[in-house]
């Protein structure tokens, strides 16, 4: 999540390029999947815990 | 040759000297003297030397030698002492009835037949009263006797003679006490001519050691005929009333009080008697130690008695006050232990309560963690699709490169440079013809 932010952060900045701007979108969408799955994990988990 | 003178012989003339005395003196007469020298021969026939001085000088005026004859001296001598309690002795005034005799080979002598005791008694009293008001009128009178005693009177100078029966009685009555005196003798004739010298003497050699005694006791054994003037004889009694030290006396009279007894600390009758004193006095003095120690026994009893009931009543007081003190604290611990319980109670159950708010909330904040963190994860990859390349091209946006870097600024590029242009669904290439800065 925090690499996310930083990447988010520069965006914001538009200290990058066109041509790295294509690898860290690729980077950020795999980590954003990569939590959503996590997320879902959690979600699922948590309701295991808590419904016993 | 001269014509022989008209003339006696010596004998007449003394038997004309003789017979005029005696014709002149026919009968006894009357004649006060006093004795300078009395001797008592072997034959027993008392020989005197009558002496008469000046009033004030004590000059003789007037001597004459005097007899009594073995034939009258025992019943005048002893009618004498009788009468004035004092034996014949040098130094006494007497009043003679006396013969005038005269003898061809000894010259003049008085013969005495009789004597008025009376004479002498009142001679005695008289001088005895001029010692009292002399030493009254010295200031001296009461001296010795505001001498302070001490408590205990154990060493005693004894002025006495050695061989008289009175020291003898006195040291006897002393040992029977079994106290432990210390007695020094020192000796004087007590008695005689020289007595009172020899006290006045013997006091002086006390009076130089004066600190190593108590006490002075002036003893003289005999009975009541031996004489008294030397006790009543001024320089004595001066001596008695101005002495250093406490004097006793114990001079052995009963009849008449000397005028060295007036004087004295303490006046007592015999040797025996001054010894009685000493060992009451020692008596009383033990007997007030016996009592002390008694009453230092009950103190001591009563303290300790008293220290026991107290100890008693501390350790009572003790008890108590501890059991007091136990259970003061039992119910305090009591206290605190059910404050405890209840404080303890109190904090578990706010503990549950809290667990059990946490857990009825525990889900929602879960999801709500849960949400927040999806939201973001769908806002960053809303920003994360707006950047996307292939995107942007397909609004119409596209990359521009020159030797394989993209150009942000025509300052990159010349005319003439070769260009490769990406869209969104494939490339063209070409030159650059002209520039123009905006």
């Amino acid at each position: 999540m925090a690499e996310i932010e930083s990447i988010l952060a520069r965006f914001r900045s538009e200290e990058m390029n066109v041509d790295t701007l294509a690898a860290e979108v690729r980077r950020a969408t795999e980590l954003i999947a990569s939590c959503k799955e996590r997320l879902k994990r959690a979600e699922a988990d948590v309701k295991t815990v808590l419904g016993e | 040759m001269s014509e022989q003178k008209r003339h006696i012989t010596l004998s007449e003339l003394q038997r004309a000297v003789k017979e005029t005395l005696t014709g002149r003196f026919a009968l006894p007469l009357w004649v006060a003297a006093e004795v300078a020298d009395l001797k008592v021969n072997y034959s027993g026939h008392c020989y005197l030397e009558l002496v008469e001085k000046g009033e004030r000088d004590g000059v003789p005026r007037a001597q004459a030698r005097a007899v009594i004859w073995r034939s009258a001296y025992g019943r005048v001598a002893a009618q004498f002492e009788a009468g004035s309690g004092q034996r014949l002795a040098p130094g006494l005034k007497i009043l003679a009835r006396v013969l005038v005799t005269y003898h061809e080979l000894y010259g003049f002598s008085l013969q005495i037949v009789d004597l008025d005791a009376a004479y002498t008694l009142g001679d005695m009293e008289r001088r005895r009263q001029q010692t009292i008001a002399q030493l009254q009128a010295d200031g001296v009178w009461d001296m010795n006797r505001e001498l302070p005693l001490p408590t205990v009177v154990q060493r005693v100078a004894v002025v006495s003679s050695r061989n008289a029966a009175g020291y003898q009685d006195f040291c006897n009555e002393l040992k029977k006490s079994g106290y432990a005196y210390r007695l020094e003798l020192f000796d004087a004739f007590m008695q005689g001519e020289q007595a009172e010298e020899s006290i006045i003497a013997a006091l002086e050699a006390v009076a130089e050691r004066a600190d190593g005694f108590d006490a002075v006791a002036v003893i003289r054994g005999g009975g009541s005929t031996t004489d008294l003037n030397c006790f009543n004889a001024y320089r004595l009694c001066a001596h008695v009333a101005q002495f250093p030290l406490p004097v006793l006396t114990g001079i052995g009279h009963d009849k008449d009080t000397s005028v060295a007894d007036m004087v004295a600390a303490v006046a007592l009758k015999t040797p025996t008697a001054v010894a009685g004193w000493l060992n009451e006095r020692m008596a009383a003095f033990e007997a007030r130690l016996d009592n002390a120690a008694l009453q230092l026994h009950a103190a001591v009893t009563e303290l300790i008695h008293n220290d026991m009931l107290r100890l008693e009543r501390a350790s009572s007081e003790l008890r108590r006050t501890a059991a007091l003190a136990l259970v003061n604290r039992r119910s305090r611990l009591d206290r605190v232990a059910a404050d405890l319980r209840m404080y303890a109670s109190r904090v578990t159950l706010q503990r549950r309560e809290r667990l059990e708010q946490i857990e009825r909330q525990l889900p929602e904040r879960v999801a709500e963690f849960l949400r927040r963190r999806s939201d973001r994860l769908a806002a960053a990859e809303e920003v994360v699709f707006a950047h996307a390349p292939e995107r942007v091209m397909r609004l119409g946006f596209s990359v521009v490169r020159a030797g394989g870097r993209a150009l942000c600024s025509i300052d990159a590029v010349q005319a003439g440079d070769a260009l490769e242009i990406e869209l969104a669904d494939g490339r063209v290439r070409g030159r650059v013809e002209e520039k123009t800065k905006k």
